[in-house]
């Protein structure tokens, strides 16, 4: 019940402002497991033995533990122009055995959020035949975002060199965002020097509530060819998305409700990993992340979620230590990240490179992950430049064995 | 374990926001200003005659209107008003039936003008129609075409008529208003034997005909109507004068004191039911004063007792102090409702007799016992501080309070009476404030006004030839002042415009600062201002802003339109920044400040000094004012003083004797007692600073009594004797006094209040009251009366069949007049004009398309409430603004209902939100109207827009007309993009 209460609460306060992030419904980023982050961000591979992830859906059969998993993160984000830093949550998650080579797990996590306070630029409007020329100074609270629960169930089919590994994940998308806008409007004179003379003459108010529901469904496959190779897919669905919309202008308000049942492609990822010995390792990934396809009205200053396509690239390295009664194995890790956000009249890149570190301990039972992920990313407004961003992610894993037979005397 | 994971998510999860940052964005909320053009978007229309009601107007009219503009044609209007007799029978004082009596009712109409010379003029007629039929149809049609009124009921009281047999009623102005018309209705009003008003099937129609000369003033007049819905007072009022019986609750005690009788000593009581003190009882030995009925409570610090009520023989014993004699009210109603009377005593407070009660008296030790120490005493506390003293006159050396003094250092005391006291505290000469009246109303003193004279020369008391420079004033010889280099040495003149150049149409039509045009001359003619070339202006073309290259920045000509101006005058300074400009200095401000009233002309309400009063409170020469240096300083007596003696205490001085808190005696006799003539006296009482004869009835040297049960009830249908002689046990105090016998005696009650005491005692009193907290000794009981009503109606209430009370007009009313087609403008308006006016219910539709096609392609966002607006201009040629303001109300094509709109707000009913109006006169040549909200609810609420109208209100010129330039208005948006 405590753990409801503060997810519930954590839900609706993290974020991480950018710019970048003024559209779609904030900041739509993908939450994945720390030692997928310290590998370069990403989706299907990592550097845990058999590759388990409480995220993936393809790998919760690989472990006969029954594990709980919670992760948080500090990122920090900074340009010429602003400076932020946030201590996020990022995930929860519970997983365990349920038959020979099944597995199941059910998961809460953030999809997108948004936690703004923020002040535009002023912007001069031109004056008429009538009238003065004005200044308004527009400031945004933007708060909320959208929840995710997610139901995972997992197959392994292992044969004799190979192993085929499916993985199926329902999502419940929910959540609410409430946006406060004030603009404030100025009047602008000129003294007989020409200087400019403001007079305030108004405050206009614009507040909008939006509560979502949506459905994903994650399919994900990793296909063991033999002990070196294997390659992985996964994509995601996102389904009958329903949002309902209230806005208030000045007095009045209005209230609507959009329903998208069309199923449309969330993301989509491809990958491969090359395993040197047991203990090493190479992959890369390909991935691509679809603009959801929302009415613009409904999106953050009418601007939809952009496209992303990426290259990932990581290496890992474990150490086993089975006789120390204080550690089992370290992981150790690194990859880097290409990025190409395509908004709709600009692309951005977006390169980062991270670093992991993993500890197991009580017969591989328990772990405790760490990973630093730095990067630069260009901005969509130009007279940024580019944000550099960092992000530390903390995991830690309890496991053991719930459901044990105990045999009869 | 469930706690240990708690606490690590919590110290884990807990995230913490950024605070609030700035970001060069600027693509969130965009913001945009729109003017749309109404150029020949303005139609004035009429709905279809038979459809035209004005009868719910705010105003009917009476008189002649003439429209100069349309073939100097005449029209006259005539009020018609009429009450239906028969809502009386609904309501609730009955006088339909019958009551005692009534006067006869007249009619209050109430007029937006003055009617003190229209009542004179003998061109007011106000006719009764002989028939009492219903002629009222306000809802019904009133035109089937332009022309005659089809409900004119007064046909036949037209003077051309040969039936015209209508009552010419008589009228008079109010004596409340000189706005009010109170019309005198006939006698037939109400029944012959002057109890009722014929109520029955009748009805009073009135028809209010104005005929004014060609030349007079006053072509017409308008009155409040009974839809006048802005202030009730004006509607149309039937004042009522009656007198009728009603059941009337009356409170009184439920017995009264008769006397007191069997007395051990002298009494005094008050049986004055209207009293705060009823049955207060004394039991004393007064000295000089005979027992009874006494007014009042008695002040034991005035009178004196003589011997003990309760004396040394007295002492514990039970002593019947009297024996109250009280009898049932004598209302045989209320007595109806008592069933027993309860009561006790309250408020018992006993005065001990004693030589010293307060214990102070001196006894050669002078301890705290100062009483008759022969000095004079003050106890300090271990500060220092003084927190009691010995009583003493603070009135200074002189002895003598301010009111007594004779201004020669003597008193006008009881010793003293024929002397006259100086004091006068509403005096009005010397008082230091100005008493003036502004008879001529130039705010300015004259001759003709009243009062004190001043000077408008500012607060530093003197014309500038006087002013010394610094503030101050000085001689002419030694001023700084200099007609051409000094005009103002202390900087004190008021002026708001040194250089002379505001524009007044009245006083400077040639000023050229804010008179609305650009005085440039382009000298040079290089296209630009420059310095010395008079109002500067600012090239920066139409939106206003620097350095953008839109249209007209920096072509060198000024566009009227659009670029802005300093509308400084040819001196190009804004009248603040002229030198010697003073908006807050006192001389020739026109008001008075303070310093401006010299201390020799603060000479009183009269305006004469003392030696010219005339001593009956006005003015004469100096050899007839009764004025004498010796004998008559103050012919009027106007002269204020509050210390004659001249010995207040002066704070600020630390001078003065009277009210200084310190005793001021100087014991020159040596003798240690208050002598005549030594200063202030003293009195050595001790520091109770009371003699021993009153030492007693200070509250701390009163004792309690017991009073036992202290509840007594006489049951008055079942009456049984009481008698107790038992003690009530005493306490500490050692006195008891209770209630020891009531006996009934023939229709009274004899009540003994007994006393027993251990101490002598001088004084007791007693009250009656009820004995439970709450309750009293009263009775109410409900009983006829006649009672006078004098009522103005102009409203009733009366409940229907199905429960609900229903509001609704005693009167009705409408204006008849020939209406006119809107046709019959069609040359006066063209293109080029649109008319609007109630009368003839003509109206104006805007409608402009590109003002549509903007709503409709506008999804949403925020729309400014204060800054978008319809503005159209008025033509002031055709339009007659001099009589009073239009108001025009904003509205819809589409019928929105406005109620909808108004309670659609996020607000709710909090809000009160209505369709826009703008008020036009003479210094509101523009009609302006807000639409920032009623546009903002249409998007909001996804209605589509068809246009505006805009119509009259009743409230003002029902019959003027007004024209609106149909090329010069526009519609201004200031929206979010």
């Amino acid at each position: 019940m405590y753990i409801l209460i503060i997810l519930s609460f954590i839900s609706l306060s993290f974020s991480q402002f950018s710019t970048n992030f003024l559209n779609g419904f904030g900041n739509n980023r993908d939450v994945i497991s720390t030692f997928s982050e310290s590998m370069g961000e990403m989706w299907m591979n990592n550097s845990n033995r058999n590759n388990w992830d409480p995220l993936l859906a393809s790998s919760l059969y690989s472990s006969d533990l029954t594990k709980i998993c919670v992760s948080s993160s500090i990122t920090g984000n900074q340009s010429d122009f602003y400076k932020t830093y946030n201590q996020n949550f990022e995930f929860i998650n519970f997983s365990f055995p349920i038959y020979k080579n099944m597995g199941l797990g059910i998961g809460f996590s953030p999809n997108t959020v948004a936690n703004y306070v923020f002040e535009e630029d002023p912007v001069r409007i031109s004056g008429t035949e009538f009238s003065h020329p004005l200044l308004s100074t527009s400031s945004h609270v933007i708060k909320g975002g959208i929840s995710e629960l997610s139901l995972s169930l997992s197959r392994g089919f292992i044969f004799k060199n190979s192993t085929l590994a499916l993985g199926f994940k329902w999502n419940i998308l929910f959540g609410n965002q409430q946006i406060n806008s004030v603009s404030n409007l100025q009047k602008v004179t000129y003294d007989q020097s020409g200087n400019e003379i403001l007079t305030l003459i108004e405050d206009l108010y614009n507040d909008e509530y939006n509560s979502f529901n949506a459905y994903q469904y994650e399919f994900d496959s990793r296909i063991i060819i033999n002990d070196k190779n294997s390659i992985s897919l996964l994509m995601t669905l996102t389904d009958d998305f329903e949002i309902n919309n209230n806005k208030v202008h000045q007095l009045f308000s209005s209230s609507d409700k959009y329903f998208m049942d069309q199923v449309q492609l969330d993301r989509l990822g491809f990958g491969y990993m090359y395993n040197i010995d047991d203990n090493l390792g190479i992959a890369s990934e390909l991935h691509f992340k679809n603009s959801i396809d929302i009415p613009f009205e409904l999106m953050l200053f009418d601007s939809p979620s952009p496209t992303k396509i990426s290259f990932h690239n990581g290496l890992y390295k474990r150490f086993y230590n089975m006789q120390s009664e204080s550690w089992n194995s370290i992981n150790l890790s690194v990859g880097c990240k290409y990025k190409i956000i395509k908004f709709k009249n600009r692309d951005l890149r977006d390169i980062s490179c991270s670093f992991g570190s993993g500890i197991l301990f009580n017969d591989l039972k328990n772990n405790i992950d760490i990973s630093l992920t730095i990067g630069l990313v260009e901005n969509i407004m130009e007279s940024i430049g580019y944000d550099s961003y960092y992000k530390i992610n903390i995991a830690f894993f309890s496991g053991d064995k719930w459901f044990k037979k105990r045999r009869r005397n | 374990m469930k706690n240990i994971i708690f606490l690590i998510l919590l110290f884990l999860f807990y995230s913490c926001d950024s605070d609030p940052v700035k970001t060069p964005f600027s693509n969130g909320s965009k913001f945009e200003q729109y003017i749309f053009k109404l150029d020949n978007k303005l139609t004035s229309y009429q709905d279809s005659l038979n459809l035209i009601n004005t009868s719910y107007s705010d105003l009917l009219v009476s008189g002649l209107i003439r429209d100069l503009k349309l073939d100097n044609s005449v029209d006259t209007v005539k009020a018609f008003l009429s009450i239906d007799l028969n809502k009386f029978f609904d309501y609730k004082y009955e006088i339909c039936s019958s009551v005692v009596s009534i006067e006869i009712p007249t009619i209050s109409i109430f007029a937006t003008i003055d009617l003190s010379d229209i009542v004179n003029s003998d061109n007011l007629k106000i006719k009764l129609l002989p028939s009492h039929d219903s002629y009222i149809q306000e809802n019904s049609e009133h035109w089937r075409e332009d022309g005659k009124y089809l409900l004119d009921p007064f046909e036949i009281c037209d003077e051309a008529s040969a039936d015209g047999d209508c009552e010419l009623l008589e009228y008079d102005i109010s004596e409340n208003s000189n706005n009010e018309l109170v019309i005198i209705l006939p006698n037939s009003v109400i029944s012959e034997d002057l109890k009722s008003i014929s109520c029955q099937n009748s009805y009073i129609n009135l028809m209010i005909e104005y005929q004014p000369d060609e030349n007079d003033e006053i072509q017409y007049i308008e009155w409040y109507s009974s839809d006048f819905s802005t202030e009730y007072s004006l509607t149309p009022k039937f004042n009522l004068d009656y007198i009728k019986m009603e059941l009337i609750d009356t409170t009184e005690y439920q017995f009264t004191l008769e006397e007191i009788s069997s007395v051990h000593g002298g009494y005094y009581f008050i049986n004055n039911s209207l009293s705060n003190d009823w049955s207060s009882m004394y039991f004393a030995n007064i000295q000089d004063s005979l027992s009874g009925v006494i007014d009042s409570l008695i002040d034991f610090n005035i009178v004196s007792t003589e011997d003990p009520i309760i004396s040394d023989g007295d002492l514990l014993k039970k002593i019947d102090l009297g024996t109250l004699k009280i009898k049932l009210n004598d209302n045989s109603i209320a007595q109806d409702s008592i069933d027993n009377l309860i009561f006790s005593l309250q408020n018992v407070k006993v005065y001990i007799n004693s030589t010293d009660p307060s214990g102070d008296n001196y006894d050669g030790n002078d301890t705290l016992l100062t009483d008759g120490n022969g000095l004079y005493d003050l106890l300090y506390n271990s500060s220092g501080d003084v927190i009691g003293r010995e009583k003493f006159n603070d009135y200074g050396l002189d002895n003598c309070k301010n009111e007594h003094e004779d201004g020669l250092q003597g008193c006008c005391d009881e010793d003293n009476e024929s002397c006259m006291p100086l004091y006068n505290n509403m005096g009005t000469q010397n008082n230091g404030i100005l008493n003036w009246y502004d008879i001529d109303g130039d705010n300015l003193w004259s001759l003709e006004d009243d009062g004190e004279k001043w000077l408008d020369v500012g607060s530093d008391g003197c014309s500038d030839e006087y002013e010394d420079g610094v503030g101050g004033c000085t001689t002419i010889e030694l001023s700084p002042y200099n007609v051409e280099s000094n005009i103002d040495p202390n900087g004190d003149n008021y002026n708001i415009d040194p250089n002379g150049d505001d524009y007044s149409i009245s006083s400077n039509p040639d000023g050229t600062e804010d008179n609305g045009i650009l005085n440039w001359t382009d000298d040079n003619e290089d296209g630009l201002w420059d310095d010395g070339e008079g109002e500067q202006w600012l090239d920066y073309g139409l939106d206003g802003i620097p350095n953008t290259g839109d249209i007209g920045e920096s072509d060198g000509i000024h566009d009227m339109n659009f670029e802005y101006f300093f509308d400084y005058g040819l001196d190009n300074i804004d009248s603040e920044n002229e030198e010697g400009f003073c908006d807050t200095c006192s001389e020739n401000n026109r008001e008075f400040d303070s310093g401006e009233l010299n201390p020799e002309d603060d000479v009183g309400q009269d305006g004469c000094e003392d030696k010219y009063e005339d001593g009956i409170g006005g003015c004469t020469t100096i050899d007839l004012s009764p004025y004498n240096i010796e004998s008559n300083t103050d012919p009027n007596g106007d002269n204020y003083n509050i210390d004659p003696n001249g010995d207040n205490y002066n704070i600020s001085q630390n001078s003065g004797t009277e009210n200084n808190n310190i005793l001021d005696w100087n014991d020159s006799i040596e003798n240690q007692e208050w002598d005549d003539g030594e200063g202030e006296r003293w009195f050595d009482y001790g520091i109770d600073q009371t003699q021993d004869a009153y030492e007693q009835y200070l509250p701390a040297n009163q004792v309690s009594a017991a009073l036992g049960v202290n509840s007594y009830e006489i049951n008055i249908d079942n009456f049984i004797e009481y008698q107790n002689d038992d003690i009530p046990e005493l306490g500490s105090s050692q006195v008891a006094i209770w209630v020891s016998s009531i006996i009934k005696n023939q229709d009274s009650y004899d009540v003994t209040i007994s006393m027993f005491s251990n101490r002598k005692i001088d004084a007791v009193k007693v009250n009656l009251s009820h004995p439970i907290a709450g309750s009293n000794l009263k009775v109410t009981w409900p009983e006829s009366y006649s009672r006078h009503y004098i009522q103005n109606v102009s409203w009733h209430d009366y409940e229907d069949e199905a429960g609900n009370i229903i509001y609704e007009k005693m009167f009705e009313d409408y204006s008849l007049y020939d209406l006119k087609s809107l046709s019959l403008y069609s040359n006066i308006l063209e293109d080029s004009l649109a008319l609007i006016n109630y009368g003839y219910d003509i109206s104006c539709n805007i409608k402009s398309e590109e003002f549509e096609n903007f709503l409709k392609d506008y999804s949403s966002g925020a729309i400014s409430r204060l800054h978008s607006k319809i503005v159209i201009p008025v033509d002031t040629v055709l339009t007659n603004l001099s009589d009073a303001s239009f108001k025009i109300d904003l509205g819809l094509i589409s019928n929105l209902p406005e109620d909808s709109y108004s309670s659609s707000s996020i607000y709710g009913s909090d809000l009160n939100l209505a369709y826009g109006f703008s008020l036009v006169d003479e210094s509101n040549i523009n009609l302006e109207i807000k639409i920032g909200d009623l546009i903002q609810y249409h998007i909001s609420k996804d209605i589509p827009f068809e246009g505006f109208t805009l119509r009259s209100n009743s409230q003002f010129n029902n019959f003027n007309n007004l024209y609106l330039k149909n090329f010069d208005g526009y519609i201004y948006m200031v929206v979010e993009k």
